[in-house]
């Protein structure tokens, strides 16, 4: 856990550093948010199966962006995300409350050139996400033969995909909006495997996002 | 205020009443009921405050006398004298009945510089023989009325000293709750359809209604007055299929029957062909199908009510001088004090009561067709009797057992009372000295001794079992009834068995047919030999090894009956389980028993202290996953009795996962459990 913390430092730092060097373009400054929700992914358990993800739940952050070109831009990014982890079995379920907070650095790739009113991209990144378990532990937590939802954080490393389209409304304003879907490994000390069960590797986290930046 | 006298006035200074000193036992410490028996003669000791009003302090000096008068031995105050108020504690040894089985009643003396007349307050000792049967739950009260509900398993006892309906539980003879009747309640009945409890009020003129469905008080019913003159107090009460019968008493000491239906009190001008005035000390008793109603009179004189034809169709003046004590009926038969009458209500026999040195006190019929007679003993301290009665030969004396306790029930107001009642479940309960008395309906079954089959500690049933621990007994015939210790110190006898180790007493906590839980007493150790002893006989000796230390880990049983290891995290107070996991470097507590004798010394079978804490002379290894855990403290767990707790830190190297194994280990026993370790958020 340790050394994933000086990754997550390291990220950040970089994605800081990088901004000076590639200032060849302009610069972009904005805010961001909406809802979030992960995926849903399998657990099975010696004597029955369930699912396990995120309920729906607001998202927000800022991003840092650079145009590398006519067509090309990096952003620095960061996310936090307000999702409570759901475990279902049949009409029995457990909840628990959880966030995450995600640092990537993304590449886009415009459609159109840097002069046009409408920009749709595409972008990928690699980062950090830092889960933190936040709910009350209990003695007898229910469907607990197939995952436990735990009190406690865990970080991992993040990719992340997604498509969007920025709007020029006047002057350096820009309207995003955009999808983005960070793929993890399951966080399975805060999701742990429960004896003899097996949680599914790999969470997809959605964010339809929304935002407004500036240019300069 | 003045008084007029031969001599001159009285004056009374009614203001300053207020400001003179009065002195009284407090109202709830007025019974005192002290146990002994083959487990326990040790003398008992208890605590009443003597109070005072606000006239301040009163001088007072205590002694205890018999009901004649003398003074009672082997009953101490301490202190004897000062100023009240005061707390006293009161020490009763087995010598205040004579050293022999039975039971005394003794009077609390007050002599005092107050100025009012005290409240009567009452020592009950008893000491109980082996052959005694029953439990007692002691439960004060001046009762004089008992029904078992035959829909429910509950049962009402009327309680005439405090105005108030008790209801209990039949199976644990827990108090469920108690409704405010009118003054002076003398008898009940069910209504009906069971739905209603109906109580007689003698010197409130009303009925009190209580719903036993909502378990609410439905009201008091005022019996309408014949005249501004002639009131109607009800002593008895009683239901047929036609509606409610009621003995009532006018102001000029008669009675008279007066009907309840459909929301309407009535007094027939005759019964038939007889006269509407009875003796008013006149108990009613329904038939079991609720066809008539048997009215038995204090002055010898006996009728019978006919549902179907709201009148009497039977009466008898001759044939008794007077009449009172317990009433029952059966199909075709009467019982009233000590004579049997037949359904015409011609005496067929009496009772030799006397011949057995008692006199009738209880009668309840049986759903086999049987019956069950109880009777007092005649002298202060004779033991009560518990028999059957076979209706087809009435006069043989069947299973004759004395009782724990002699039945007991005041006749002071109304000379009839119903003190034995038959439960839905199959037990029996009569009214006891100072309560309520238990009897399983097997009570005089024989081939009952007790046999042990195992010993066991209380925590892992396994044979570890070391002193002051708290101990499992299995086998046969243990216990006759289930009960449950109430409080502590433990008591060394209960539900009528106890155990004693080489001959000591053991403290209980809970006793059935087939298990005794108890705690080993802190002075055995060694090869034990071990004998319970219930009324039915005394068990063959098992022998057993306690040691000095035996830790073992208590359960604690989670959702589908699964079982935990009871350590708890200090971080929420929580269970430590997989959904709870310990964390490193986190205290951890432990519960256990067996860890043996303590520091300070602690008496069997009283409730560990906080302050200071009762230290294990042994401190046990403890390791989680192999790696040594500091042990902060080890002892008893305060306010329990026989259960250790181990404060420990789970070390920082100890191992993660789902089921690290944790040993605990003292005198050479090792007890393990498996529990769930991750790291510090």
């Amino acid at each position: 856990m340790t050394s994933l913390r000086k990754q997550f430092t390291l990220v950040t730092l970089l994605g800081l550093i990088a901004l000076p060097s590639f200032a060849q373009g302009s610069y972009e400054i904005g805010v961001l948010g909406l809802v979030t929700s992960y995926k849903k992914v399998d657990v099975v358990g010696p004597d029955r199966s369930g699912k396990v993800g995120g309920t729906w739940g607001p998202a927000g952050g800022f991003v840092l962006g650079q145009s590398l070109g006519d067509h090309w831009g990096g952003e620095f990014r960061y996310v936090f995300f307000q999702n409570d982890i759901e475990l279902q079995s049949g009409s029995e379920s457990a909840e628990f409350s959880s966030q995450s907070h995600a640092v990537h650095y993304d590449v886009l790739y415009y459609l159109t050139g840097h002069e046009q009113t409408v920009r749709p991209f595409l972008a990928a990144g690699v980062g950090l996400m830092h889960y933190r378990g936040t709910g009350d532990e209990q003695a007898f937590q229910p469907l607990s033969d197939l995952a436990l939802l735990t009190h406690t954080t865990q970080t991992v490393l993040a990719g992340d995909v997604g498509l969007g389209v920025k709007i020029r409304i006047g002057g350096n304003a820009l309207v995003r909006l955009e999808f983005r879907d960070y793929i993890t490994k399951t966080p399975d000390k805060i999701i742990a495997n429960s004896i003899d069960s097996e949680v599914d590797d790999l969470i997809h986290h959605w964010a339809p996002l929304v935002g407004i930046s500036w240019t300069f | 205020m003045y008084g007029v006298s031969e001599s001159g006035l009285t004056f009374f200074p009614l203001q300053q009443i207020s400001e003179t000193p009065q002195i009284d036992v407090r109202a709830e410490d007025r019974q005192l009921l002290f146990q002994f028996d083959f487990c326990n003669e040790q003398p008992q000791s208890k605590t009443f405050r003597l109070e005072t009003n606000d006239g301040g302090p009163a001088e007072f000096f205590l002694t205890a006398v018999r009901s004649d008068g003398t003074p009672a031995s082997g009953i101490n105050f301490e202190p004897h004298q000062g100023v009240a108020p005061a707390d006293i504690r009161v020490t009763v040894s087995s010598e205040a009945v004579g050293g022999l089985e039975g039971s005394a009643e003794f009077q609390i003396v007050i002599t005092s510089n107050a100025v009012n007349t005290q409240q009567p307050a009452s020592i009950f000792a008893t000491v109980r023989d082996l052959d005694q049967n029953g439990i007692f739950h002691e439960f004060p009260g001046k009762f004089v009325d008992i029904i078992a509900d035959p829909n429910r398993d509950r049962f009402y006892a009327l309680d005439q000293e405090r105005f108030m309906v008790h209801m209990f539980d039949s199976d644990s003879f827990r108090l469920l709750g108690s409704f405010r009747t009118g003054n002076t309640p003398t008898w009940m009945t069910l209504n009906h359809d069971g739905s209603m409890l109906v109580v007689a009020n003698s010197q409130a003129e009303t009925l009190t209604f209580i719903d036993l469905n909502t378990l609410r008080k439905f009201g008091e019913v005022r019996l309408p007055w014949r005249s501004l003159t002639e009131g109607l107090y009800p002593t008895s009460v009683a239901q047929d299929n036609s509606g409610i019968l009621i003995v009532a008493q006018t102001p000029g000491q008669q009675g008279r029957i007066v009907t309840y239906r459909i929301n309407e009190f009535r007094t027939p001008v005759t019964l038939g062909i007889f006269d509407n005035v009875i003796d008013f000390r006149s108990a009613l008793l329904a038939l079991p199908d609720r066809s008539g109603v048997l009215i038995a009179s204090n002055d010898g004189r006996t009728a019978f009510w006919e549902a179907l034809t709201r009148k009497v169709i039977l009466a008898r003046n001759n044939d008794f001088a007077s009449l009172s004590g317990p009433v029952g009926t059966g199909d075709d038969f009467f019982v009233i004090g000590n004579h049997l009458l037949n359904s015409s209500l011609v005496p067929q026999r009496d009772f030799n009561d006397a011949q057995l040195g008692q006199e009738a006190a209880g009668f309840v019929m049986l759903p086999d067709g049987t019956g069950v007679r109880t009777l007092s003993p005649l002298n202060e301290t004779g033991t009560g009797l518990i028999m059957r009665f076979d209706p087809d030969n009435p006069g043989s004396i069947i299973s004759p057992i004395r009782m724990v306790e002699p039945p007991r029930s005041d006749t002071e107001v109304f000379p009839f009372v119903r003190t034995l009642a038959a439960l839905r479940n199959g037990k029996l309960v009569s009214f006891g000295t100072a309560g309520l008395l238990e009897f399983p309906g097997n009570y005089d079954a024989s081939n009952r001794n007790p046999r042990i089959t195992a010993i066991v500690n209380s925590a892992n049933y396994k044979t570890g079992i070391a002193s002051g621990g708290l101990v499992s007994i299995f086998g046969e015939n243990l216990s006759e009834v289930d009960a449950s210790a109430s409080g502590t110190p433990l008591p060394l006898s209960l539900g009528g068995a106890c155990v004693t180790v080489n001959g000591l007493s053991l403290p209980l906590l809970y006793v059935s047919d087939n298990q005794i839980n108890a705690q080993m007493s802190f002075a055995a150790g060694g090869s034990v030999a071990a004998i319970v002893r219930t009324n039915s006989g005394i068990s063959d000796i098992f022998l057993a090894n306690v040691l000095g230390s035996a830790p073992a880990i208590f359960k604690v049983q989670g959702p589908e009956e699964k079982l935990f290891a009871a350590v708890f995290r200090l971080e929420n107070n929580l269970l430590a389980t997989l959904s709870n996991p310990i964390r490193r470097n986190e205290v951890a507590i432990a519960f256990t028993t067996g860890l043996g004798p303590v520091t300070p010394l602690l008496l069997d079978g009283n409730a560990a202290p906080s302050n200071p804490l009762a230290t294990s002379l042994a401190i046990p290894a403890v390791s989680v996953g192999g790696v040594s855990a500091e042990v902060l403290y080890s002892g008893l767990a305060p306010g329990f009795v026989g259960l250790y707790q181990i404060n420990f830190i789970v070390p920082w190297g100890a191992p993660l996962g789902l089921q690290v194994p944790i040993t605990i280990s003292a005198g050479g026993v090792t007890e393990t459990f498996f529990v769930r370790i991750i790291d510090p958020q």
